[in-house]
């Protein structure tokens, strides 16, 4: 059995008296990937912005790369990615000073670096994504491949994503599947949520289903597939 | 690491930091020519000169009337009779009412400049402190393996960095403006700084704690507007109690709230 390179154990975050999550506990092991599946409201970005530590659980731990304390938990975060579902960065400044800036916050940024992953997440000119473009004048397709160039700046061992595919025309959300498959036979360990299993199925192989705040069972993904197909034909009846 | 993150985040702040320091040359611009306007520093200049030519001018000038007793004028332009020489001519009055008028001049500058310019520039400091309460912006810092400690610290010295960095602006801008000298200004400038950290922690505590900027400008001048109104009727210690409370405070609660509640204010 490899190492674990994500535990969660009994995490409980709520907002004024309000639960969130509910006692949710799970692991990944390296190199896997895995769904984090659940309808909007059941706790999936406040799960991820908490593993991302932007959020403090109530109770239960967090253990990134075999991490749990608070000082060696954020020197793991600098080894994991993180793509919220707003990006990072500064608004006012242009897509490379963003991505400089970003690089700034792990050492002395890598040029080259930078303008491979700025072809690689077509964030290019020949994408129509100027030097000049500022973030906020980026589309919303745009703007995902910006948070995964960001995240991928100090190379993860580890990629956590809140619903990268959500609200993307077809042909970012066919790109942005392409690029996590990649990353994924390259290794890096995924954690990819989304509100439908059936966009995440070329890339994960098991599913996290949380349903309001609960972990209710970890299922191989094309078991997923299968109930949601199911329940999306019964609805239609 | 803490200061990296600092010089990180005024570097890409650097259009709101250009705009503020924008907004703070014409507000001292405002300020100067209205303050020109009433205490008229030229003309006293180009009466001292013709002065020295001609001691006439000192009646020409409509500041006295040369028939009249020299201790009568000085009277009349707040000079204390005790403070001039024996047998004080009209020249001797001339000379007391000009330095009175100076100093006083020099405190009007100075007092009605900074005292305005103050609770203003600390408020510009700590609505430039908002937008790094976006979860875009420092979700970055959490995400990249900062600890809520350093980010914390990182941003009261961001702050911190901004008020400095325009109070030394408004400094300068006011030592070269009026050529004060270098004693009076320091003087007050030394009073000074003690009530601008004041005003910049009550604006940084507002800042932490209240959801929106204007609520949090507002209540900082209100508190600021409580203890000058306590200094000048009640007692410049109880002032000064309520003063060093606000700013334990200040330094206490914010972190309170962002260890527990994260960024979310």
């Amino acid at each position: 059995m490899s190492e674990a390179v994500l535990e969660v154990s009994r995490l409980r975050k709520g907002y004024k008296n309000h639960p969130v999550l509910k006692d949710v506990s799970f692991a990944l092991e390296a190199g896997t990937s895995t769904a984090l599946v659940g309808l909007a409201g059941a706790g999936k970005s406040t799960l991820i912005r908490t593993l991302a530590g932007l959020e403090v659980p109530d109770e239960g731990s967090v253990s990134l790369f075999g991490s749990s304390n608070e000082k060696e938990l954020c020197r793991a975060r600098r080894q994991t990615g993180f793509v919220l579902e707003t990006p990072f960065g500064y608004e006012n400044l242009t897509v490379l000073q963003n991505l400089i800036h970003r690089a700034s916050l792990y050492g002395r940024p890598d040029m080259a670096r930078i303008k491979e992953l700025r072809k690689e997440m077509r964030l290019t000119e020949r994408d129509h994504v100027g030097v000049k473009e500022k973030l906020r004048l980026l589309s919303l397709g745009a703007e995902k491949r910006y948070s995964l160039a960001c995240a991928l700046i100090p190379k993860p061992r580890l990629l956590i994503l809140d619903e990268p595919l959500t609200g993307i025309d077809k042909e970012n959300q066919r790109f942005l599947t392409d690029q996590l498959i990649r990353l994924r036979e390259e290794g890096v360990t995924l954690l990819i949520s989304g509100q439908s299993a059936a966009e995440l199925q070329t890339i994960c192989t098991r599913a996290l289903l949380l349903e309001e705040g609960v972990l209710r069972r970890t299922v191989p993904m094309e078991e997923a597939v299968k109930e949601e197909t199911e329940v999306a034909a019964e609805e239609k009846k | 690491m803490v200061f990296r993150l600092t010089c990180a985040r005024l570097k890409a702040e650097r259009l709101l930091l250009l705009f503020a320091v924008l907004l703070l040359i014409a507000y001292i611009s405002f300020c100067a020519s209205d303050i020109r306007s009433y205490t008229d520093l030229y003309s006293y200049n180009q009466f001292e000169f013709s002065c020295k030519k001609n001691l006439n001018a000192f009646s020409e000038s409509g500041f006295a009337d040369v028939e009249a007793d020299p201790v009568e004028i000085a009277i009349r332009y707040r000079v204390d009779p005790r403070d001039l020489p024996e047998n004080a001519d009209l020249y001797d009055v001339y000379v007391a009412v000009v330095r009175v008028n100076r100093a006083d001049l020099y405190d009007r500058i100075l007092g009605a400049g900074m005292l305005g310019a103050f609770p203003i520039l600390d408020g510009i400091a700590m609505l430039l402190l908002y937008p790094l309460f976006r979860k875009r912006r420092i979700g970055q810092y959490l995400s990249a393996g900062y600890s809520r400690r350093q980010v914390f610290l990182f941003i009261t010295l961001t702050y911190l960095a901004f008020v400095l960095l325009m109070w030394g602006l408004a400094s300068l801008i006011w030592l070269t403006r009026f050529h004060i000298p270098f004693g009076a200004f320091w003087e007050s400038q030394l009073a000074w700084l003690g009530f601008n950290l004041l005003c910049a922690a009550l604006a940084y505590l507002a800042a932490m704690l209240l959801p929106r900027p204007a609520a949090a400008f507002f209540a900082s001048l209100g508190v600021w507007l409580l203890l000058l109104l306590c200094i000048k009727y009640i007692s410049a210690w109880v002032a000064l109690s309520a003063a060093l409370v606000l700013l334990a405070a200040a330094l206490v609660i914010p972190w309170q709230q962002f260890r527990k509640r994260g960024f979310e204010v």
